[in-house]
């Protein structure tokens, strides 16, 4: 099934503890549930929004972060609000 | 109407290890106090021993999430087996005690001993948990969807939280219940990790680590083993305290082994328990129970499965403590639980059920355990109850 990238925040946290090296706490750790189908649920990160500033059912986008690990690259699912 | 297993087997003998934050000793060492003490409760010889069972085996998880494997103890202990069996793939870990209890109805053996040992504390005190990266490479299989969004256990725990306060109205102030709890009867337990006083005010303004899960909501990384050993019910004769019957057993693993991979997340599995419609008793006959609570919010969940509250009401169910507490209408983890006795990964919950069903749990007893239910594993992992009672 091909997907817009577009999805509702089913629920979210933020992160306050420093569990990993590069990930600096608060951050917004989400399950995003894509509108073409709700059975699924992605585990992702909130960006480009104030952790007070998320609720239940918010419209979000995906965006993609790149990361690169020696010759390894891969592209990282995010979400943003989707205004 | 009873378990198949009921007339066929008893849990014997109990034993317990040192339990402590860090206590530097070799985990083997540890392994086999438990053991041996378990042997010896069941009045018998390691000589008499001819099943082993274990969780997790030689697992390849963090450091030190399994103390001993089962070849460790078979060797250590000289034990001359007929049937072994070990895994972390199991309806949670008391899926090793499952295995225990067909082997000896199945007559594969008459004396299985099965044991969890954990050296968390130490091993990980010796260096920080491996994280994202820690090992090179990009990471694998369940990981591969939680370390690149810095995901631990502590933040989904944190969301299934989250989504009982969006779809039932959990607070804060509710779920700060289990925890004081815990602590309370963790008072009572010299064993136990935590015993400082916590109240409301304390959970309340405690550190946030995942908002809206505290500091007080997460289980503790300890070093400590317990041990079980499960005989046939002619045994029982030859005890000299009382035996622990298995009144009913259920497990099950419908669900995805991801955290996220539950249809319902604000539920431990996708099955309601079918543990009731293989027993006569009901859920009004449980005087005790132990419910896992590697995070306080597991509790709820189990609450809700064994039908001790309707579907969304365990946040109301629990909002007066005194409810759940040691003199309540249902003590649960009188040993402190996870939360405040160290993270015995589920085999310190059926420790303390087996101590409240044989009267031995000292200033924590429950009066007259006539039924003990015994509710362990979490997010998908698999899940395995167990109702106990004393002998009649």
């Amino acid at each position: 099934m091909a997907l817009s990238g577009r999805g509702i925040v089913e629920t979210w946290t933020v992160n306050q503890h420093q569990f990993f090296p590069g990930f600096t706490p608060p951050y917004v750790i989400a399950f995003v549930t894509p509108v073409e189908d709700d059975r699924v649920r992605v585990l992702t990160n909130l960006v480009n929004v104030e952790p007070d500033d998320v609720t239940a059912g918010m419209p979000v986008r995906v965006t993609f972060q790149r990361c690169v690990d020696g010759e390894d690259e891969v592209f990282i699912p995010l979400f943003e609000p989707d205004h | 109407m009873t378990s198949l297993l009921t007339d066929k087997v008893i849990i014997s003998g109990i034993g317990q290890s040192d339990i402590g934050r860090r206590l530097g000793r070799d985990a083997l060492e540890l392994t086999a106090d438990a053991c041996v003490a378990a042997v010896e409760d069941a009045g018998l010889t390691l000589a008499d021993i001819d099943g082993l069972t274990t969780y997790p085996g030689a697992s390849q998880a963090g450091p030190g999430f399994s103390g001993a494997s089962l070849r460790d103890i078979h060797d250590a202990l000289g034990i001359k087996p007929n049937w072994v069996a070990g895994g972390v793939e199991s309806p949670g870990q008391l899926g090793a005690v499952v295995d225990a209890m067909l082997a000896v109805a199945g007559g594969m053996a008459d004396h299985v001993l099965c044991w969890r040992s954990i050296w968390e504390g130490t091993a990980q005190g010796a260096g920080r948990r491996q994280g994202y990266g820690a090992r090179g490479g990009r990471p694998t299989g369940m990981m591969a969807w939680q370390l690149p969004f810095g995901a631990t256990a502590a933040n989904l725990a944190a969301m299934q939280v989250r989504a009982r306060m969006i779809r039932y109205g959990l607070t804060r102030e509710q779920l700060a219940s289990i925890a004081i709890v815990e602590r309370a009867n963790a008072r009572l337990n010299p064993s136990a990790i935590y015993s400082d006083p916590l109240d409301l005010e304390s959970y309340l303004s405690a550190r946030m680590v995942s908002d809206p899960l505290c500091m007080y909501d997460c289980d503790i990384a300890c070093d400590g083993a317990t041990a079980f050993v499960i005989s046939r019910v002619e045994h029982a004769a030859a005890l000299d305290h009382p035996s622990v019957t298995v009144e009913a057993l259920d497990c099950a693993h419908h669900d995805r082994f991801m955290w996220e991979g539950g249809e319902d997340i604000t539920r431990i599995s996708s099955r309601w328990s079918t543990i009731w419609e293989r027993t006569d008793y009901t859920v009004a006959d449980v005087d005790y129970a132990s419910l896992y609570d590697g995070f306080s919010v597991f509790v709820l969940c189990w609450l809700e499965d064994f039908g001790f509250c309707k579907v969304g009401e365990s946040g109301e169910f629990i909002a007066d403590p005194a409810r759940i507490s040691l003199r309540g209408d249902l003590p649960i983890n009188t040993a402190g639980g996870q939360l405040s006795g160290g993270r015995l990964h589920g085999f310190g919950h059926l420790h303390e059920a087996c101590l409240q069903v044989r009267g031995e749990a000292g200033y924590r007893q429950v009066d007259d355990v006539v039924l003990a239910a015994v509710g362990v594993g979490a997010a998908n992992s698999g899940t395995t109850a167990m109702l106990l009672r004393p002998e009649r």
